[in-house]
């Protein structure tokens, strides 16, 4: 929590108000039986009825300022509260926004979700809870034992020993618990773990008939979270009643003392009516100790989660002197010496990958599946920072181009993308401006023109969440329209067409290659009759370069491409064979 | 959250999340029903417990009011004895009351745990069983949150909120009978107040729940929007919309903050205004007491048993107040659950259990639509001999994998009948039917187990040296074995552990492991690369000689080796043959396989 401090910092002001507000209100409340008192000993037994009408009217003031201060006070708690809450959740999430790829993917999204969603909430609970709650249970809680210290120092004892009990008591059973219903939520998310997985899973599960072992699974699961909430609540059952025990055998206490007291002559009774309501207050401002123990604990626990992740700082790549600017003269794309290591990953993903793409050329890029292929996109993209070696484009090393500036000179089609639940047109056009005739055009080469045109709204079609309403074919190419809207002088298409049927590849293929010499591109692939015409084809093989050349070169010294090739072509040889 | 704030979108079937519920308290009893009747000794012992121990507890300031009043009014008059034994009492009746309240939360929570236990296990169960075409049209978040919030919040309802109004109603009474009897003219002037504490009450919490409601929309499309985006995260740094990203995250975060402030502080303002009523009552009975004392007809002690009980009333109501807003979302959780349970399970009548199938399917002018109106498939007639390999193609969305779909009765077909083996599959039992085949699909699944327990999901032998064997067919062997911790290394959902080519060769070995009559490859090594597919091809061939199989890829080399290629177009079948039978047609199937091969 304390890390937290500086986004309460600028509403310290209203925080403290807020609280001298809600302590005002409760002063009123500790007020009213002293008064009530004297009215009864000096006023009522003395029928002094000029008494008992100022008395009268001073608790009807005192009721009213009361509920205004507290109103006003709970206005400032929920106002604050909330502005916090909105700060911090602003700032986390922008703060994400800066972070490398490797740091946010060591959490899942789930995890990221809860954190700048619910996380927050818990942290504004607290707050708004902590200013509702804690001055008034302290004033009430101090107010009511000085109210009695002032009435009679010998009661007060009493009282103070029951107030002791109640918080030790709950306390140590809070602590107890606390830990016992931490289980219980780690039990519950391996629960909801297997029906995600059911789900998700189900033609499997169903086509292997499987459904029995599935229940067993959940069942047991459920059974362990069964018993760590039975555990964790009857521990917990002891709680509540034994707080209104305690403060019976407080009462039953303080009576006897008080008998005694007044036996003496050194108290009255109406004084000991105000100690009772006193102790009622006490007790009742004890009820919200609890709540404000659990209260607290998901908070410092929230806070935890969120500070692990302002505590995760962005690590720019450092600037380097060399390949500050663009130059018109150097190659459009040039890796050096590239190896890059995926953070937990024993071996590198790239080794020593050195080649360059002149402008305007095309470069294929074949290799099996985990030979890097995806993994070198990301890095030219800049997503992530190879260990050695550089990547410069158009003569500038990637870790110095702007956040975004790289945007305008590189355009990826991902193998894995995003759809967003937006409409066709902005899914398509991005961050980019509209220009019409471009925006045509891209929808024409993505063979997206017929779907759009069957579409009732065309390009203002809303697209669920995750593109749902789409086919896989419609979204991949999607995915492909959005780089050829784009202006940029580099085109990377990262296996695009896996989800396409043949004609519309086809199609597809055609169009690339009327881009070609125009625009520099990286086509990656598994199919060779793809790429067979690029300008140079780079053969990865586990990470590193087996291969380098143009298709015939490649058919000739390159044993890893003749691979490939074979188990390819042995289809046109049995055709040939057929024929 | 995710899920709301989808169905919000399309008010689709879960809709009433943020509606007012539907099926009301009538359905809430329903689906209770059974459990209440299971445990229905314990529940009323918990009722009464409930009420025993807060009359007992209720009866502790009437004794307090009596101590007063033996106290007296001075100096030297106090009644000790009576003091001692009014203590003793009041001593006695707290421990009977503890004891009571904590007997009551124990057997509860005891309660309530086996229900939600019990509850769950109906439901995920149910869940397994619903036909595909349910599970589909409903997103994951969905159900997961039907079976644990949900549930959950029922339970929550059923247990602590019952108990709370149970409590609130004997304190309620209690307490207007003991001041009733404590002095009934004091009572006439506490029943003014009470119109004013019911309609504060009901004021502040109703504006409250429709703020609330509003909180909750902003929640999720606040929460939808960061979960998207996260997701995204790769495609938003790659075409620099951090921008957009954040300007639209930031509005929504503003939305819910106001709606979070307005919810927030309506609710807030429950507890200063009863707070005003109850001082408010306090003066009127202490000023009307007083009187009443001085005229002689009512003692000190009675009026300060009085004003324990007048705050006692104004609790309990505050507190059901305020959980008219549970209730309404147990009510609503409950609609979500009685919609899973109310849907119609596979229908599985299917008797005949042939002793061993040779393996030979028929389709006989089956047509089949997902939704009326719209053919997914019409007039499929093909027959299939045992040990024959059929290719299936087509286009992306003509209707294959549907194909399989019928087979496997994941749907069941509109019109015409599926043989297998000349017995229609629909009178085979559905897990002997599902058991027959090995189906390996394009998205691979890989469960939250190890290595060797995916292996062996479907087998289920806990054989190690057959999972070994099976690995080494895909050529995984080699690999797995060179994980640090080999065939028990843990698998989960999105882990780097395998690459999508290594996964889908795991569920290759786990389709290998049963090898039964009949195999599916629903596009199984699509994302496999070339010289791998190579080697899983080889594979395949080996393992399915003899066995009746069906494939279906968009790569037409996968499928050359196929006895017979089945061309599906626009939900038809428009050509079957050999390879050579179908390039020589000059047809559909010539024109796929020049488009693939065309720059060659």
């Amino acid at each position: 929590m304390k890390k937290l401090y500086p986004f309460f910092a600028p509403f310290m002001k209203w925080i403290l108000l807020g609280m001298f507000l809600k302590g005002a209100g409760s002063v009123a409340d500790i007020a009213l039986p002293l008064i009530l008192s004297r009215m009864v000993d000096e006023g009522v037994v003395n029928g002094d009825w000029s008494l008992i009408r100022t008395s009268c009217w001073q608790m009807a003031a005192i009721t009213l300022l009361s509920l205004a201060s507290t109103l006003w006070a709970h206005y400032l708690a929920t106002h604050t509260s909330q502005r916090i809450g909105q700060r911090i959740r602003d700032r986390l999430y922008r703060h994400l926004q800066t972070l490398s790829l490797e740091d946010v993917e060591r959490y899942s999204t789930a995890t990221l979700t809860t954190r700048v969603t619910y996380d927050i909430e818990q942290i504004m609970n607290f707050v708004s809870k902590f200013m509702r709650m804690l001055v008034r249970t302290l004033l009430l809680g101090a107010g009511g034992i000085l109210m009695c210290i002032a009435i009679d120092p010998y009661l007060t004892l009493t009282l103070a020993a029951m107030m002791l009990v109640i918080l030790l008591s709950s306390s140590f059973i809070y602590r107890l618990t606390h830990r016992l219903y931490r289980r219980v939520q780690e039990g519950l998310d391996l629960s909801s773990n297997i029906v995600r997985e059911s789900v998700s899973g189900i033609k499997t599960i169903k086509a292997f008939d499987q459904i029995a072992r599935e229940k067993e699974r959940f069942s047991e699961q459920s059974a362990i979270v069964r018993d760590n909430e039975v555990h964790a609540g009857t521990i917990s059952a002891i709680l509540s009643p034994s707080i209104t025990l305690f403060s019976n055998l407080g009462l039953c206490a303080l009576l006897l003392v008080a008998g005694v007291r007044i036996h003496g002559g050194h108290m009255e009774l109406g004084q000991l009516i105000a100690i009772v309501s006193y102790l009622n207050m006490v007790v009742h401002s004890m009820n919200g100790v609890p709540r404000l123990f659990i209260n607290f604990s998901r908070a410092s626990a929230s806070a935890g989660r969120i500070n692990e992740l302002f505590d995760t700082r962005p690590h720019p790549p450092e600037k380097r002197k060399e390949g500050a600017e663009t130059s018109p003269a150097s190659p459009a794309i040039t890796f050096e010496n590239v190896s890059f290591t995926y953070a937990g990953s024993r071996s590198p993903t790239l080794k020593g990958i050195s080649f360059t793409v002149e402008r305007g050329t095309t470069l294929g890029i074949v290799g099996e599946t985990g030979s890097g292929k995806s993994t070198l996109v990301h890095l030219l993209a800049g997503l992530y920072q190879p260990q050695e070696g550089r990547i410069l484009i158009d003569g500038k090393d990637v870790v110095n181009y702007q956040p975004g500036e790289l945007r305008r000179s590189l355009s990826v089609a991902q193998q894995q993308y995003s759809i967003f639940t937006a409409s066709v047109r902005k899914n398509i056009l991005l961050d980019e401006e509209e220009e019409n005739v471009r925006l045509q055009r891209a929808v024409r080469q993505a063979q997206l023109q017929g779907f759009i045109g069957s579409l009732e709204k065309g390009l203002d079609t809303e697209i669920h969440q995750a593109g749902s309403n789409l086919s896989g074919g419609q979204r991949q190419r999607l995915n492909v329209a959005r780089v050829f809207y784009s202006n940029a002088g580099i085109l990377v298409f990262d296996d695009v067409s896996s989800a396409l049927d043949y004609k519309t590849n086809l199609h597809l293929q055609k169009e690339l290659r009327g881009l070609q010499h125009q625009k520099t591109i990286l086509m990656i692939t598994q199919r060779l009759s793809a790429i067979e015409k690029a300008d140079k084809i780079l053969v990865l093989d586990h990470g590193r370069v087996a291969g380098l050349g143009t298709h015939e070169e490649l058919l000739e010294n390159c044993a890893v491409y003749q691979d490939i090739y074979h188990s390819q072509t042995e289809v046109v040889s049995v055709e040939k064979y057929h024929a | 959250m995710k899920s709301t704030m989808r169905e919000f979108k399309r008010g689709g079937p879960g809709a009433s999340e943020l509606n007012a519920p539907r099926g009301g308290i009538r359905a809430l009893w329903k689906l209770m029903l059974p459990y209440i009747l299971a445990y229905k000794g314990r529940l009323l012992l918990i009722i009464a417990l409930v009420i025993l121990s807060n009359l007992i507890l209720l009866c502790i300031p009437t004794f307090t009011g009596r101590v007063v009043d033996a106290i007296g009014l001075g100096a030297g008059q106090v009644d000790f004895p009576a003091i001692y034994r009014l203590g003793g009492i009041i001593l006695g009746l707290s421990l009977a009351g503890w004891l009571l309240e904590v007997a009551r939360n124990t057997l509860m929570t005891r309660v309530t745990q086996r229900i939600i236990f019990e509850l769950r296990q109906t439901v995920f169960g149910r869940l397994l069983h619903l036909p595909l075409s349910f599970l589909e049209s409903n997103t994951k978040g969905d159900l997961i949150s039907r079976i644990s919030m949900d549930i959950d919040q029922i339970s929550e309802t059923i247990t602590s909120d019952i108990i709370t109004t149970l409590t609130g109603v004997v304190t309620i009474s209690g307490a207007l009978v003991m001041m009733v009897r404590l002095s009934p003219p004091l009572s006439c002037i506490f029943l003014l107040i009470i119109p004013l504490i019911v309609l504060t009450a009901r004021i502040i919490s109703r504006r409250s729940r429709r703020l609330f409601r509003q909180k909750k929309i902003a929640f999720a499309l606040l929460s939808a929007h960061a979960e998207e985006m996260i997701t995204a995260q790769k495609t938003v740094k790659l075409f620099g919309l951090e921008g957009y990203n954040l300007e639209t995250y930031e509005g929504l975060s503003a939305a819910y903050e106001k709606a979070g402030q307005e919810a927030e502080f309506s609710s807030s303002q429950m507890m200063p205004s009863m707070n005003a009523i109850n001082n408010l009552s306090f003066l009127l009975i202490s000023i009307a007491g007083c009187l009443l004392f001085l005229k002689g007809s009512i003692s000190i002690g009675s009026i300060s048993s009085f004003i324990i009980y007048s705050k006692k009333f104004t609790s309990p109501i505050t507190e059901i107040a305020n959980l008219y807003g549970t209730f309404q979302s147990a009510l609503s959780s409950c609609d979500r659950i009685n919609y899973l349970l109310s849907q119609p399970e596979e229908v599985d009548l299917g008797q005949k259990t042939p002793d061993r199938l040779a393996g030979r399917v028929e389709f006989n002018d089956v047509s089949f639509s997902y939704t009326p109106g719209t053919p997914t498939l019409e007039h499929i007639s093909f027959r299939a001999e045992p040990g024959e390999k059929i290719a299936i193609v087509g286009e992306t969305g003509s209707g294959k994998t549907t194909l399989m779909n019928l087979l496997l009765r994941f749907y069941d077909y509109d019109s015409g009948s599926i043989r297998i083996d000349g017995a229609d599959i629909r009178e085979m039992p559905l897990r002997y039917l599902r058991r027959s085949f090995a189906l390996v699909l394009q998205e691979n699944f890989v469960f939250e187990m190890s290595i060797a327990e995916n292996i062996d999901y479907a087998a289920h032998s806990g054989d190690s040296g057959r999972i070994r064997q099976a690995a080494r067919e895909v050529e995984m062997d080699g690999y797995i074995a060179s994980l640090p911790l080999g065939y028990e290394t843990p698998l989960n959902g999105d882990s780097d552990k395998l690459s999508q080519g290594q996964r889908q060769l795991l569920t290759i070995a786990r389709a290998l492991m049963v090898r039964p009559q009949l195999f599916i490859f629903d596009e199984a090594t699509s994302s496999v690369d070339t010289r791998t597919e190579q080697r899983v091809k080889e594979v395949m061939d080996r393992v399915m000689e003899g066995k009746t199989s069906f494939i279906i890829a968009h790569r037409l080399s996968t499928i050359l080796s196929a006895d017979r290629i089945l061309v599906i177009q626009n939900g038809r079948l428009i050509e079957q043959g050999t390879h050579a039978e179908l390039l020589e047609k000059h047809g559909v199937y010539y024109e796929m396989y020049q488009s693939q091969f065309a720059s060659i």
